[in-house]
């Protein structure tokens, strides 16, 4: 029991306080819809499992699942192919296994594999290689997950695995990479710029993913579809205020103007009603959350602990702030959850994994023990 | 494992990355500070703006009562199927095939309802149907949500407690018309307004002001609070001169014929009676009239629509004597005693003009020639009299020009002259034409509300009362009596109305007389009948048949302190003496047997 002693304390009681937070908004935005009533009461129990796979990771030595790194990828991998062949369509993309008591979103447990892949690949590596082909192989690695994800299609969850590829290089000092990453992103711009312009040019998206572009360029424009959530979102937020209007008491997200606020707008729901001084709170936990999931990564026995650390805390930071960013308008909506507070058991259980696997690499951060 | 120098470089990027981490999450949280503090307001109001739609509140019409406050006009409730554009969740045209389904109606029809309305306020709402069953009020509550935007609104219609007996004086409300929002600013696309008689002259009282509500709504357009903002004030009730039994009575006494009976009060000008032959069901205007329906009444041969007393051009036939021989009283060529030989007929420049009396009423004075009706008297008076002093005392009482009655709509009529003949036909006035004017007839024309107007001015012996329908108005609370101007407005002097009233006391009372069918005894009503020729005729033959003359009845009683003026019209039906007469009777009995004493028998 020594291993609990190591442990971040403070990550701990942020991970339980996070999620309460979640569960008392989800009660908050479901509680009087038909049909969800009893969904906070799920989100307990997603809560509970979720922290039975937290200690489990970990009390347990992230070295034994890393060096399963192989297998776990190439699982994942497997998994993204079921999905797409047997999976459930919802809102024109298959990315769900439906069972009859729950779905399942293997997307987000593959980054979980993916990581692990990832870290194996880098920490194998004994000599200083050239950088190219590091970078290289990392694509190729997270390429294969990301473009079956793309393919669901499920650009949000896609772009989580970002950090994969950016952070190891980075960590790694390979500057080469760094210029690769610049010409992706004006690649990127390039595909936004075409949208707006020239739509019939951009013949591999998806009209709606066009769409949602050309409405986080101009949300007031289209007030229907994708355009109406952020609209919505924002005057919610707006509604606010200071102190905002009290547990329970918005008015624009309880009178259902807002789509899917117990999951992916469910930030929307606390800073209506707990105001910009809730959010900020919110905020700052889960900036001390990060921080000290970057500092576990500082103080890692090895540079596996380090690179493991850093990939999970980097996936949930880039998670948590484009959900957040989204609500306000300050990057396109995509259908992302918040880590923690969003209602949800994939996203749960995922969080709860990579905040274990974290933990596991703070408790064994002195290599003689 | 990695060299060390290796291991403090990746904590020093491992550092960078926790900097720009906390740079991101301070620029996103600066972000929900710029929404939630600083535009707090502008998401307030925008939030409003979704919550939150205005409706206008449509204020009750004022009601309409008798004489003696018997209810006349109403409202009722009407159930409207309504389109409710700002709550709609698709453009209209994606759901215009589904909604002319659940309708039941063709889609061009909703098509043409949406045209029309394009361009307003967006909260205003489209009327789709108007007084809808009750089982379509549940069948559309049941169905809102499959169609947002489709609502059931009630509204009030206007419900005429008598449909047939008030037609043409109450008139009929309807939709504004391009024209009449084009006239009024303030109308709105959809108001209802008075299109004819006193719905139209007192629109202004009636209609009331508009308010408006707040309706507080969810993301699926369920209204869940409602707040009243400016509560409409309602329209002001009006009380009118006329009066239920009379005008019952007058409309038994006419029956089927097209024709006129005006009642009036010649002491303050009310008309008691005014009543339009053939009539119309007002409470058709109400509903929504089908084409059919409309064709119908347009087409019917009596006209319905067609408001006599005010509109109708006639030739007055004799009644129009007692202008003649006021004129040549006034002008001093005649006095009551002045006799005239009455052979039968009357040769002027080469013409032979005939008496209604072919073989002659021999001598007689002013009084045998009114009371008998002569026609040669006329034409040796008229002759030296002139068409110019003429025409000068017809506009003298009142023809020629409006009546000033408060209903809109009136025409002038004609008094010709051989100024005005020039004026209009380019042509001289042939001297004999001014013959034919004497007796009422050539190109004399007039309404009957200018002929009952004549009566009083007579009886009140050159008084002129303004006839008038509203006796009063109560608005806000307020009453408003209406006060009659009366002044004396006639230049002939009073004497010589004396002598003319004399004369009409004796064409009905005395046995000779051509209005002895209208004498109550004890009453001294007195009258002066008149049968107007319609058409040119070909025969003598033509000339007798009776759809060939109107048939008129004008006069007032009593004698003495006269209280009421009377003027019946019967078209086509004969001679005045034996056709307008006995129905003069009878409305004049119904008013004294309710407004006077009728004396022990």
């Amino acid at each position: 029991m020594k291993r609990v002693g190591l442990m971040d304390q403070v990550s701990l009681v942020l991970t339980l306080m996070l999620a309460l937070v979640g569960i008392v908004f989800v009660h908050s935005s479901t509680h009087s819809v038909p049909g969800q009533s009893l969904m906070w009461v799920k989100q307990t129990l997603y809560l509970a499992t979720g922290m039975v796979i937290y200690t489990v990771l970990a009390l347990s030595d992230y070295k034994r699942w890393v060096d399963r790194g192989n297998w776990l990828g190439i699982l994942g991998i497997l998994l993204l192919v079921a999905v797409l062949v047997w999976g459930h369509k919802v809102n024109g993309a298959r990315s769900w296994f439906r069972f009859p008591m729950f779905s399942l979103q293997p997307s987000e447990f593959v980054k979980i594999s993916t990581i692990l892949w990832v870290t194996k690949y880098f920490s194998s590596i004994q000599e200083r290689p050239s950088s190219l082909i590091e970078f290289s192989v990392s694509c190729l690695m997270i390429g294969v997950p990301v473009g079956l994800i793309v393919m669901q299609p499920d650009l949000g969850t896609a772009l989580l695995y970002l950090p994969f590829f950016l952070i190891p290089n980075f960590l790694l000092g390979n500057k080469e990479s760094i210029w690769v990453t610049c010409i992706g992103i004006l690649f990127v711009g390039l595909i936004i710029g075409g949208v707006i312009f020239k739509p019939n040019w951009v013949f591999f998206l998806k009209p709606y993913q066009k769409d949602r572009i050309i409405a986080f360029i101009y949300p007031e424009r289209d007030t229907s579809n994708s355009g109406y959530q952020v609209h919505q979102s924002k005057i919610s937020i707006g509604q606010g205020g200071l102190f905002g209007m009290g547990i329970g008491k918005g008015k624009q997200t309880k009178l259902g103007f807002l789509p899917a606020q117990h999951n992916d707008f469910i930030l929307a729901v606390v800073a209506e009603e707990s105001g910009f001084l809730g959010m900020s709170a919110l905020m700052v936990m889960f900036l001390v959350l990060f921080w000290r999931g970057l500092a576990t990564a500082v103080e890692a026995r090895d540079s596996m602990g380090s690179m493991l650390a850093a990939l999970a805390i980097g996936t949930l930071a880039l998670q948590t702030l484009f959900n957040g960013a989204m609500l306000t308008g300050l990057v396109p909506t995509t259908g992302i959850p918040c880590p923690l507070v969003s209602a949800g058991g994939s996203s749960m259980w995922t969080t709860c994994a990579l905040l274990g696997l974290v933990q596991s690499v703070r408790a064994h951060r002195f290599v003689n023990h | 494992m990695r060299p060390t120098q290796n291991l403090l470089g990746l904590k020093r990027r491992l550092q960078g990355l926790q900097l720009v981490v906390g740079f991101i999450f301070a620029v996103v949280v600066a972000s929900y500070y710029r929404v939630q503090v600083l535009n707090h307001d502008h998401y307030v109001d925008l939030g409003e703006k979704y919550r939150i739609k205005k409706r206008p509140v449509m204020a009750t019409r004022g009601l309409v009562y008798d004489r003696e406050k018997r209810l006349i006009t109403r409202n009722l409730p009407s159930y409207n199927l309504v389109l409710q554009r700002d709550e709609m969740d698709q453009p209209f045209q994606q759901a215009l095939p589904n909604l002319a389904q659940f309708l039941e109606k063709p889609p061009e029809q909703l098509q043409h309802a949406y045209e029309e309305y394009r361009g307003s306020l967006l909260s205003q709402p489209i009327p789709l149907e108007e007084n809808v069953s009750f089982e379509t009020v549940l069948k559309a509550l049941r169905n809102r949500l499959n169609f947002p935007g489709l609502a059931v609104e009630v509204s009030s219609r206007r419900d005429y407690v008598y449909p047939d007996l008030f037609s043409h004086v109450l008139g009929y409300v309807g939709e504004a018309s391009s024209q009449d929002l084009q006239n009024n600013p303030d109308l709105m696309l959809g108001d209802v307004v008075g299109k004819r008689g006193i719905e139209n002259s007192y629109n202004s009282v009636l209609t009331g002001i508009q308010g408006e509500k707040a309706i507080h709504i969810n993301s699926r357009g369920v209204i869940f609070r409602e707040e009243m903002e400016n509560p409409p004030i309602p329209g002001g009730n009006l009380t009118l001169t006329l009066d239920l039994d009379l005008q019952m009575a007058a409309k038994q006494a006419i029956g089927e014929h097209g024709g006129v009976i005006l009642l009036m009060d010649v002491r303050n000008g009310d008309l008691l009676v005014f009543y339009s032959s053939p009539t119309f069901d007002l409470n058709q205007f109400s509903k929504q009239m089908s084409r059919e329906q409309w064709a119908d009444l347009i087409n019917q041969p009596g006209q319905p629509l067609f408001n006599r007393p005010l509109q109708g051009l006639y030739a007055p036939g004799s009644i129009f004597k007692l202008v003649t021989v006021l004129s040549a009283l006034h002008n001093n060529l005649i006095h009551s005693n002045t006799k005239v030989y009455c052979s039968g007929s009357y040769q002027y420049l080469g013409r032979t003009f005939h008496c209604h009396k072919r073989d002659g009423h021999g001598e007689l004075d002013l009084w045998e020639a009114i009371q008998k009706s002569c026609n040669v008297y006329m034409y040796t008076i008229s002759k030296d009299l002139g068409a110019q002093a003429l025409a000068e005392t017809a506009y003298d009482l009142g023809f020629g020009q409006k009546s000033g009655i408060d209903v809109v709509g009136e025409k002038l009529g004609i008094v010709p002259s051989p100024k005005w003949k020039q004026q209009t036909t380019g042509k001289p006035w042939y001297s004999g034409e001014t013959l034919n004017m004497a007796i009422g007839q050539g190109n004399v024309q007039v309404t009957p509300i200018q002929l009952v107007k004549m009566m009083a001015i007579i009886a009140s012996e050159g008084h002129c009362p303004q006839p008038h329908i509203l006796k009063g108005l109560e608005h806000q609370g307020e009453e408003q009596p209406f006060e009659p101007t009366i002044s004396r407005c006639s230049t002939i002097e009073t004497e010589h109305f004396t002598t003319v009233k004399t004369a009409m006391w004796q064409v009905v009372n005395r046995p000779s007389g051509t209005g002895s069918a209208a004498a109550i005894p004890g009453f001294d009503v007195c009258g002066k009948t008149g049968t107007a020729q319609l058409l040119t005729f070909r025969s003598e033959a033509d000339r007798k048949l009776e759809r060939n003359m109107n048939a008129w009845f004008a006069g007032f009683a009593p004698l003495d302190n006269p209280q009421v003026a009377i003027l019946v019209l019967v078209e086509q039906v004969g001679a005045g003496s034996t056709k307008a007469a006995p129905i003069a009777r009878e409305v004049l009995s119904a008013y004294f047997l309710k407004y006077g004493r009728l004396p022990a028998l």
